[in-house]
């Protein structure tokens, strides 16, 4: 395996309803090197950030939804981050809307970041299916139905954590994408409407910090996978 | 009680389970800061908003108001009705 300096320290796979996903232990974990038998720590000298990659698929209809109700925590024992965020949602190409206006000081305990404006409920009609009007048949033959959850919309997101001093790059950064080809239920073709989300944001900087564990946690049910890197500064592989 | 799932980077196990009181009234407290930072951003952009007219109603060009004030407050793009 070449070397590259992010490493897979999790990979929690939910395919049943859960309303949140934690990953926990974060700075517990020992990342090997090229030989397979070193290892070393994750300390922030060596691993100075890290990147959450995930996807998910959110019970909820359109009508349902509202985008205060998703939200990524971040649990510190130590500190955690003075930070507000700032979103581009939509069309928007520049923005400068602060998001979130809270203020969080160091100090141990949980954070959260509400991040839902970037993300779609994956189903369109408000009496809970997503119904398409019609089955429809995928490339390898199989029948799809015309409610299948590979019908409706999932968030894709990245969210990438740094340790970085006061006044350098900002801690959190996030970026979310979901889109789905139309919102009619009586159609099955592929030029109607379509819609989508993005959000990005982030910010803050500390001198102290340490990152324990995160969760993402919403009103809803939602499935889906969350996976952990550590990004590190050497040619680190694989993990523990 | 809502349940969650807590994948242990340190043991690689997975497990899901009912959240603690703790872990669920921080959800729900996160909950509901989000909603209420959520009507306070929609306030500020009516206020924006209703500054942003009032100057015109004086007279002043947009342009001139956009030069004042800055551009004119974007309304949040809601999903499409269904």
């Amino acid at each position: 395996m070449a070397n590259q300096n992010y490493a897979l320290i999790g990979h929690a796979h939910q395919n049943s309803w859960t309303s949140s996903m934690a990953m926990t232990n974060l700075q517990n974990v020992q990342v090997f090197n090229d030989d397979g038998q070193h290892s070393a720590t994750t300390t922030y000298a060596n691993f100075p950030g890290y990147r959450f990659v995930g996807k998910i698929f959110l019970d909820a209809t359109v009508s349902q939804f509202s985008t205060s109700h998703i939200n990524f925590y971040i649990y510190s024992t130590s500190n955690y981050d003075t930070y507000y965020t700032y979103s581009s949602p939509s069309t928007q190409v520049y923005s400068n809307t602060l998001v979130q206006s809270g203020n969080y000081t160091g100090g141990n305990g949980y954070t959260y970041i509400p991040i839902g404006e970037g993300f779609y409920p994956s189903k369109y009609a408000g009496g809970g299916s997503w119904d398409w009007g019609s089955d429809v048949t995928d490339v390898d033959g199989n029948t799809v139905s015309s409610d299948s959850p590979r019908r409706g919309v999932w968030t894709n997101f990245v969210i990438d954590a740094y340790f970085q001093n006061v006044n350098k790059q900002s801690t959190v950064k996030i970026k979310t994408a979901a889109a789905t080809n139309g919102f009619s239920t009586s159609t099955t073709d592929t030029s109607e409407s379509y819609s989508g989300r993005y959000y990005h944001g982030g910010g803050g900087s500390n001198n102290y910090y340490r990152l324990d564990d995160v969760y993402l946690t919403t009103s809803y049910n939602f499935r889906g996978d969350l996976f952990c890197y550590r990004i590190g500064t050497g040619n680190w592989v694989g993990g523990s | 009680m809502a349940t969650i799932t807590v994948y242990d980077c340190a043991t690689g196990e997975q497990t899901v389970r009912e959240m603690t009181e703790e872990e669920n009234a921080v959800r729900i407290e996160a909950l509901h800061n989000a909603e209420e930072e959520t009507k306070a951003r929609e306030k500020e952009r009516v206020d924006a908003q209703n500054g942003r007219q009032k100057l015109l109603d004086l007279g002043l060009s947009e342009d001139e108001v956009t030069a004042l004030v800055g551009p004119a407050p974007v309304e949040p793009e809601e999903p499409p009705a269904v």
